[in-house]
């Protein structure tokens, strides 16, 4: 039983962060934009959630509320650094992350600071249910991202991608789609958060850490840029190969690290091997 | 003759101390093919980034159809009937022909393969972009300026780096565009190209126009003659 329930654990992570990245996907790998703030929507999601069921809303309150703030945190990004390009972009919204650290750690009155926010209220009772839940939401949103990528919104936004100039040059307004981007990708984000701060019950300022912004990114580049089915398997294998170092006997000291080395030796493999990731249509640039 | 569908008027842009454009004036008439020519460096691309809103100037006035474009940004400036092309092809290279023309007008597919019939190409609509040779990415690149509605084409050394079988389809595909009354404005340095299809010819050095006229003119002209044509 312990056994089956560490399972529905393992696979309840891998539908938070499988709608997390193919959150992710939308900005990076269907807009070319290097979002290395998505990490701070996913925490900025968690804390409105958290932080309104705490003081007594509805979960249907606190749930939309998450992607809202979220989103609109992506747009309130977008708009001033979407006009940046490639390591700029990367290193404003990267910034945006660490701001979005320092003020939960330091707006204690709000967040606790690094106490954090304890017994955040469960969705439901049963992680079977949540399961359940999860997987329902991450088919929708994978389906409603697939969706977008397919329409002459998702298209213009593969153009700006591949060269914004010349989709400029078609009469795009390239501004407008790439902020639009980012606040769907945020949005997301911030419901892929609000599951992980009631599900885990307890959520502090590392929600905010440099450390998930690595394995976001490496469960993209395993899945492939601009595939929503990539993105999922990705989130699977990156979350479920270092899992059976838990099994080997290993001191605990050394898991940590040896889950490190694991994620740098498959990054290099898919790098050296297959460069546009497992299921990717767009090389890594 | 045919009034102007566009004018620059003393159109300046310098990067540092360098100009790249100098007190520029020139007019295209409508329904004319003319041909912008000049050594490397004399800013005919960068004219053509002004005129299309990738750089604003530092002085000077464009008008395109009577409306002033000077400080209109790019997609504007295409949404305002100006379609062009760039020296280096400039496809969506993970995408595929279709989703390539269909971004510049939503069309049917025989509607596509009928512009892709005018330009000569003959490859799949389902081809990626970027998996095609080069010339048959400026064949694809044209038909999507084409597709896109305008009134003003203008197509940078649409002749670069494709072979002379193409070339020769080029200049058979803008004759034909210019027997349906479309505007072409290009950027050229192949001088037999240019000679054969242009009704006017600028010539541009420094920036500045050194001398506008018919081929014929301007192959006379021994400015251009001693500086350009080397005759």
């Amino acid at each position: 039983m312990a056994f089956i329930n560490y399972l529905i654990h393992l696979a309840i992570l891998i539908g938070i962060y499988a709608m997390l990245t193919v959150s992710l996907n939308l900005s990076v790998g269907f807009t070319g934009l290097l979002n290395m703030g998505h990490v701070a929507f996913f925490g900025i999601g968690a804390y409105t959630s958290a932080l309104l069921t705490l003081a007594g809303y509805p979960l249907w309150v606190a749930i939309p509320a998450a992607a809202l703030v979220a989103g609109l945190a992506g747009v309130m990004l977008a708009l001033p650094t979407t006009r940046l390009k490639g390591d700029y972009l990367a290193l404003a919204t990267l910034g945006f992350t660490f701001i979005m650290g320092s003020i939960a750690r330091n707006w204690t009155g709000l967040t606790r600071g690094p106490l954090g926010l304890p017994g955040i209220p469960k969705y439901v009772p049963q992680n079977e249910t949540l399961l359940g839940i999860l997987v329902v939401s991450v088919l929708v949103i994978s389906l409603v991202i697939w969706w977008i990528t397919t329409t002459r919104f998702g298209k213009t936004l593969q153009a700006v991608r591949d060269d914004e100039l010349a989709a400029k040059m078609l009469g795009k307004n390239t501004f407008g789609y790439k902020v639009a981007a980012m606040g769907i990708s945020a949005l997301i984000a911030g419901i892929a958060g609000s599951f992980f701060a009631h599900y885990i019950s307890f959520i502090d300022p590392s929600i905010f850490g440099i450390g998930d912004l690595i394995l976001l990114f490496s469960m993209l580049i395993v899945g492939g840029l601009a595939s929503v089915p990539g993105s999922i398997v990705g989130t699977a294998i990156i979350l479920l190969i270092p899992e059976p170092l838990r099994f080997i006997g290993f001191p605990s000291a050394l898991i940590g690290p040896m889950r490190e080395m694991l994620f740098a030796l498959i990054l290099l493999a898919i790098l050296i091997y297959r460069p546009k990731g497992i299921f990717g249509k767009v090389d890594l640039q | 003759m045919n009034g102007f569908i566009l004018r620059v008027y003393d159109l300046d842009k310098h990067f540092g101390g360098v100009y790249a454009v100098h007190n520029c004036t020139l007019g295209v008439r409508e329904g004319t093919i003319t041909s912008i020519i000049g050594p490397n460096g004399a800013g005919k691309t960068t004219l053509f980034n002004l005129i299309t809103g990738i750089l604003q100037p530092d002085k000077g006035t464009i008008r395109f159809q009577k409306q002033d474009i000077t400080a209109l940004p790019p997609h504007l400036v295409a949404r305002a009937g100006i379609s062009r092309t760039f020296q280096q092809a400039k496809v969506f290279k993970n995408m595929t022909v279709r989703d390539n023309l269909r971004l510049a007008h939503e069309a049917t597919d025989a509607e596509l393969k009928k512009v892709l019939d005018q330009v000569h190409y003959a490859r799949e609509l389902d081809t990626l972009a970027g998996e095609l040779s080069y010339g048959n990415q400026r064949l694809v690149e044209i038909a999507r300026a084409l597709l896109l509605p305008h009134s003003l084409l203008m197509l940078d050394e649409p002749t670069a780096g494709v072979n002379p079988k193409v070339r020769n389809e080029l200049k058979a595909i803008l004759k034909a565009l210019k027997k349906q009354g479309k505007t072409i404005v290009l950027i050229e340095h192949d001088m037999d190209f240019v000679m054969s299809i242009s009704d006017e010819v600028i010539v541009l050095n420094e920036g500045t126009v050194l001398t506008a006229g018919t081929p014929a003119q301007v192959r006379k002209n021994p400015k251009v003659l001693e500086a350009y044509l080397g005759k």
